[in-house]
């Protein structure tokens, strides 16, 4: 698959069914990552001190420590590695649990190969803060090497990808940005990966930015997409 | 007329038609006989009259003006006549201006004189020439007294009525304010959805009682709420777990399935281990569907008709199949394999052995475990017993397992946790129950009690 991959990135799969495991395992490695598994929530924090990978995939039900627990303890220890979780189409309220916590993406089972690989592989592509100094839209303002967003002097307490997406927002204030762009540049997903997780993630943003009764900034564009107007 | 709405206005209108009936029918009595009495009373003066005048003999001088009949009648409202024939001869007393003539016949009457009720006596007086005497009295004093005792039943009796409106509407006032609280009582459950609370069942006996049964009536729909509640609640639960159940594997095939195809050049032993293990996939789901079918027949079997089964006939026959199944493990049936009959569906009792062999095999020693099958009598009860030498499971797990999709800590991937669920469920139907145990190996023991059939004899 496409993208020149330097050494193989490491995937840390957790799923507690063996043959999930297995059969993802294999198919990574066909793809070209290296992958360890871990069969439980403990597991996976064991397998993440062990030897950090670069990208998880995590499955949400697990007995024991379930996903969601997962995401919050690792966010909770600093560790921003990307995760993607994988859940039942049903179990709308532990993957919404799980992206507050902090995950990055979301699949549901089942999934195709070519759907993980090119999540995967935009995560991984993610890169760092990009500006140096704090830029501001309006009463918004971001500090990228702080990692803080304050509206109007409130911390907004975003997560890792709320905050991109609203850094996205505040560079590029008053434009209409569409779904795709936002994939595009929040995500680094190509246009052929089908997901909502734009749509769920403006929800967050917009709800972390009003929380305090102020006006809306962050506004829909009908059929367009979403524009920051301060 | 339509009765009023209001339960108090119907009382006190009920109250008072009976007082006035009553009344009626009192006071028009009271005045029949008080009129009866006036009437005899004067009809006895009459004749009292009549014989006074009969003391002296009738003859014309005496009646003449100042004489013996003018001092006894003057002033009484009294008059007689007295008549030859059709000539009055005489006339004395109160006489009225339109006297009339003396009747024909004798005896006593009521006749009219100028618009005014008289009571008149006749008799003929045994004397020469026949004469008639006729002895008149007014009526006026006796309806007088009527009038004014009419005047007074009336009097009282609209007091009455009155009164008894008036103490109707008081008293059902007071009499239906336990109702109005009942009301309350019942809208406070009904704007609460709150079946819980129970109406106020104070207040008088009646009314304690209606609230009684409606709060009995309350307690049942709430609890046959809360077992439709219950029940939902695990359909949907069930419905999640067959769900969850069925995406793992469904899951790992596709990504085997995407595996094969994104990867062409994959070597014979990588591409038959892929295939392999999609092939247990597709036999782990068919046997969730299988064991799905299982649960849903269950519920439909209790409207079958039961017939005798041969319990030992239907272990024999489980245990061949499990080992044809099973090739790995030994299933060995204990000494003792009891004759009995449990009356139920044949179908449903295999399932319950099929399921205990398959468990056992799943869950016992992994490598060349055996099986120890069991069938006894113990007080009425058909005992089949089911053990591994397996790890066992804990004692604080094995209630969870009865639960469908329940699995152990360690499950083997090709169990679909629904066998314990089918044989508590058929257990159940034929009247049973199933209890997990130690065997004396270590590993696990099942048991299925079945009620035995009433038909056979205890040998």
């Amino acid at each position: 698959m496409g993208g020149v991959v330097r050494s193989e990135p490491l995937v840390l799969v957790v799923d507690d069914e063996a043959t999930v495991r297995q059969a993802l395992e294999r198919a990574l490695r066909l793809e070209g990552f290296a992958v360890t598994t871990a069969a439980d929530g403990l597991e996976a924090l064991a397998a993440v001190a062990q030897r950090p990978p670069a990208v998880i995939v995590l499955d949400v039900m697990m007995p024991g420590l379930d996903g969601v627990s997962v995401v919050r303890r690792l966010r909770g220890d600093g560790i921003d590695v990307p995760v993607c979780m994988l859940s039942a189409r049903d179990e709308v309220e532990d993957r919404v649990a799980g992206l507050q916590a902090g995950a990055d993406d979301y699949l549901v089972k089942p999934f195709a190969i070519a759907e993980l690989t090119a999540r995967l592989e935009a995560l991984l592509r993610r890169g760092g803060a990009e500006g140096a100094g704090p830029h501001m839209a309006g009463d918004i303002v971001i500090d990228p090497r702080r990692d803080i967003a304050t509206r109007a002097g409130r911390e907004l307490g975003l997560t890792r990808r709320e905050f991109d997406l609203l850094d996205v927002f505040v560079r590029h204030p008053g434009q209409v940005l569409s779904r795709d762009q936002l994939l595009s540049l929040v995500w680094g997903y190509t246009t052929d990966v089908e997901t909502n997780v734009v749509d769920v993630f403006v929800g967050y943003v917009r709800r972390k930015l009003e929380e305090a009764g102020e006006p809306r900034i962050l506004h829909t564009v009908r059929g367009v997409g979403w524009a920051l107007r301060p | 007329m339509r009765a009023p709405r209001s339960l108090r206005a119907r009382i006190a209108l009920a109250a008072v038609g009976a007082v006035a009936i009553c009344g009626l029918l009192a006071g028009g009595l009271l005045l029949a006989a008080v009129e009866r009495d006036g009437r005899n009373q004067l009809d006895g003066d009459l004749r009292a009259r009549a014989d006074s005048i009969l003391r002296r003999p009738p003859d014309r001088d005496a009646y003449g003006h100042g004489g013996r009949g003018e001092m006894l009648l003057q002033g009484s409202g009294t008059f007689a006549q007295v008549a030859y024939g059709n000539e009055v001869v005489a006339r004395e007393g109160d006489v009225p201006d339109a006297a009339p003539s003396v009747p024909e016949s004798d005896g006593f009457e009521t006749v009219e004189i100028g618009g005014t009720p008289w009571r008149s006596l006749t008799f003929t007086v045994a004397a020469a020439g026949n004469p008639r005497l006729q002895v008149l009295s007014s009526l006026a004093p006796v309806e007088e007294r009527v009038g004014r005792i009419r005047r007074l039943v009336l009097l009282l009796g609209f007091s009455a009525i009155l009164l008894t409106a008036l103490a109707a509407w008081g008293f059902t006032t007071v009499a239906v304010r336990p109702l109005a609280r009942l009301r309350a009582g019942a809208a406070r459950v009904s704007g609460a959805q709150d079946l819980s609370t129970p109406l106020p069942d104070d207040g008088p006996e009646e009314v304690a009682q209606l609230a009684g049964a409606l709060n009995e009536m309350l307690a049942r729909l709430g609890a046959s709420t809360a077992a439709t509640e219950r029940a939902l609640e695990a359909t949907r639960r069930f419905a999640a777990d067959a769900g969850h159940e069925l995406r793992t594997p469904l899951t790992a095939m596709r990504a085997n399935l995407d595996t094969l195809a994104r990867n062409p050049g994959l070597l014979a032993d990588q591409r038959e281990a892929l295939v392999a293990d999609m092939t247990a996939e597709q036999d782990r789901m068919v046997h969730l569907l299988e064991g799905l079918q299982a649960l849903a027949r269950g519920e439909a079997a209790e409207s079958l008709p039961r017939e005798p089964v041969e319990l030992g006939d239907v272990l024999d026959a489980a245990v061949h199949g499990a080992r044809k199944r099973h090739p790995g493990v030994r299933y060995e049936l204990a000494g003792n394999v009891e004759e009995g009959r449990v009356d139920g569906w044949e179908d449903g009792l295999r399932l319950i052995a099929d399921n205990l062999l398959d468990n056992a095999a799943l869950h016992g020693r992994a490598a060349g475990g055996s099986v120890t099958v069991g069938l006894a009598r113990d007080d009425g009860r058909l005992v089949m017993r089911v053990e591994d030498d397996g790890p066992g499971i804990p004692a604080a797990e094995r209630e969870r397992l009865l639960e469908p999709f329940a699995r152990g800590r360690d499950a083997r991937p090709d169990g679909t946790g629904l066998g314990l669920a089918i044989v508590a469920q058929q257990a159940a139907l034929h009247g049973g129950d199933l209890r997990l145990g130690d065997s004396p190996g270590g590993g696990l023991a099942v048991e299925v009690r079945l009620p035995a059939s009433a038909e056979e004899d205890p040998a």
